[in-house]
């Protein structure tokens, strides 16, 4: 047996055994109430997980730790064209992944990147602050319409509350983008339901379908666990992305034009 | 096919900045250039004569007893616009700077609304403004000292409170502050970030804000108007009348300055009947800068190093 099959066949058992495993047990927790009654979602919150990597199972690479994947199912639902766009995507790397560039990583990408957010919850609207890349998602829940005609890299996000769960239902995403560094992706014709419900003092359970007929033959989900970040000293601190690829690059110098003399 | 929406938004945000700098009566009432309100009344209604609102709020300070939350304290939650943006915050005459009306100094100490640059600052103030890129022309972060008079396209700065912290959210560059109301130990003294480390209490009806561990990155205007890591800031809110607050900023950095400088400006209340475009956009900067700033370099334009970078050996 060569080491490919070995490695084939140990991805096929998990997955085998993920699939079979519903990672989205209902729960009867009650959570704590804002002062309008609404389930309370304030706090910093982050995943665990790999997700940000490769949103499907995953072995380790220099750099990249392994994961179980978050896709309900195992494998994302292509469609035969877009599943060799994705292959084209993973060969071109990092240098053509929107979110490497510091470009907004999209919605639900920006959930998964493993750090800390922290989420303001008023009557109008439920705003997340993102460490990464300073990003944010303002999400109104008090009925406002949607900008029709107008694309959104973030898409266009409203609110709602049934029960202890905030959904989140976004369109209107400008253009094609990642999902991973994997290079799994969607269209712009992407519609997204996110569903947040608090199972826990510290644990929000997090699931999310995409539904997009030009990508995907099927809608499809992921389920996964955002943790609250409980130390005592947490906080939200700075990951400006793009003005670090701006100083890391570094040797100005070679750029710079020679000064006139009054400025030398 | 992606960059055919690249800067749509973004050409809009400018475009509608500019037109409401360059007509102040379209504004004057207070809202966003969607401009749906009547005028309020303002106990100090010379919102864009920076000098004498000041002045005037400084007086009037203490006599209107503002809107407040359960806890107590002065309600700043909502949508505020600040009456000037950054190109250069000394007074501006026309035909200064292109189209530029003219604008008063944000400035009001010094009386002569002018920065007191030390010698050596003064003569880098203006070599930077001829080597170096300002460094939010190439999108980097609009950090503090610089966040109060950002531009503001469509809405303005929400301001969300609670107890224990205050955020500021802004539309340009989807910019936000943290402000911890509590005494946290502050970052260690050699971390330094463009936001800095911030910490609120309130004094009486103003908010205080003060803010250390500051970078040496940013530019306070678009004419290379620098700080060192050394700055420190304490800015004061304090509501004028229910739909005004008087926004106040004292900056103190002896590597730049030989005294401290504080500007005011007043922050309008956005009052709408028409939520539908309540910050709702998306700044997307970032996303065309990329290709700009490459093509700066090419031509030998470079970002600005940070005082460490220009600060004599």
């Amino acid at each position: 047996m060569t080491k490919r099959t070995i490695v084939a066949g140990a991805i096929a058992l998990v997955m085998a055994l993920v699939g079979g495993t519903s990672l989205t047990g209902q729960s009867s927790y009650r959570a704590p109430r804002t002062a309008d009654g609404k389930p309370d979602l304030e706090g910093i919150w982050q995943v665990l997980n790999t997700a940000e990597y490769n949103v499907q199972i995953h072995l380790a690479k220099l750099g990249v730790p392994p994961g179980l994947g978050v896709v309900e199912g195992g494998a994302i639902p292509y469609q035969a064209a877009a599943l060799a766009q994705r292959d084209e995507n993973r060969a071109a790397g990092d240098d053509a992944d929107p979110t490497q560039k510091c470009f907004f990583p999209g919605v639900p990408r920006i959930m998964y990147i493993p750090s800390p957010f922290r989420i303001i919850q008023t009557e109008d609207f439920v705003q997340m602050f993102f460490e990464f890349g300073h990003h944010t998602r303002l999400i109104y829940t008090n009925g406002v319409p949607h900008h029709e005609d107008i694309p959104f890299w973030m898409g266009a996000p409203r609110g709602h509350w049934e029960g202890e769960t905030f959904v989140v239902e976004s369109k209107n995403f400008f253009d094609d983008n990642w999902l991973d560094r994997s290079g799994n992706w969607h269209s712009g014709d992407l519609e997204v339901v996110e569903r947040f419900t608090r199972t826990g003092p510290d644990h929000i359970q997090y699931e999310v379908t995409l539904t997009d007929p030009t990508v995907y033959t099927e809608p499809w989900k992921m389920s996964m666990t955002l943790y609250r970040r409980v130390e005592s000293n947490a906080r939200l601190l700075e990951n400006e992305c793009f003005a670090l690829r701006v100083y890391e690059r570094g040797d100005f110098d070679k750029y710079r034009k020679p000064l006139p003399p009054e400025l030398q | 096919m992606r960059t055919r929406f690249f800067g749509a938004l973004a050409i809009a945000a400018i475009a509608s900045s500019v037109g409401v700098l360059g007509n102040e009566q379209a504004t004057r009432g207070g809202v966003a250039s969607n401009g749906q309100d009547a005028a309020p009344t303002r106990t100090c209604d010379m919102v864009y004569n920076f000098p004498e609102f000041h002045k005037c709020a400084v007086e009037n300070m203490g006599s209107f007893d503002p809107p407040r939350n359960a806890d107590g304290k002065p309600d700043l939650n909502g949508i505020w616009r600040p009456t000037r943006i950054a190109q250069d915050i000394e007074e501006i005459v026309p035909g200064q700077y292109g189209n530029f009306p003219h604008m008063h100094t944000l400035i009001v100490d010094p009386p002569n609304g002018k920065f007191p640059y030390n010698e050596w600052a003064m003569k880098e103030r203006f070599r930077n403004e001829k080597v170096f890129l300002s460094p939010t022309a190439v999108c980097l972060p609009v950090a503090q000292p610089r966040w109060s008079y950002s531009p503001v396209s469509v809405t303005g700065h929400r301001i969300m409170q609670r107890e224990d912290l205050i955020v500021f959210s802004m539309e340009r560059l989807h910019t936000y502050r943290m402000i911890h109301m509590n005494d946290r130990a502050l970052l260690p003294e050699d971390i330094h970030l463009w936001q800095g480390d911030s910490r609120g209490h309130w004094d009486g009806n103003t908010l205080v804000i003060k803010t250390t561990n500051l970078n040496d990155l940013m530019w306070m205007d678009h004419i290379g108007t620098f700080l060192s890591p050394d700055v420190t800031t304490e800015e004061r809110i304090t509501f004028v009348d229910e739909n005004t607050l008087h926004y106040e900023q004292t900056i103190t950095d002896p590597n730049v300055f030989t005294q401290p400088v504080t500007i005011s400006v007043p922050f309008l209340r956005s009052v709408t009947d028409n939520p539908v475009d309540l910050m709702d956009l998306e700044d997307t900067s970032i996303e065309n800068c990329e290709e700009e700033l490459i093509h700066m370099m090419n031509v030998g334009q470079v970002p600005f190093p940070g005082y460490e970078g220009i600060a004599p050996k």
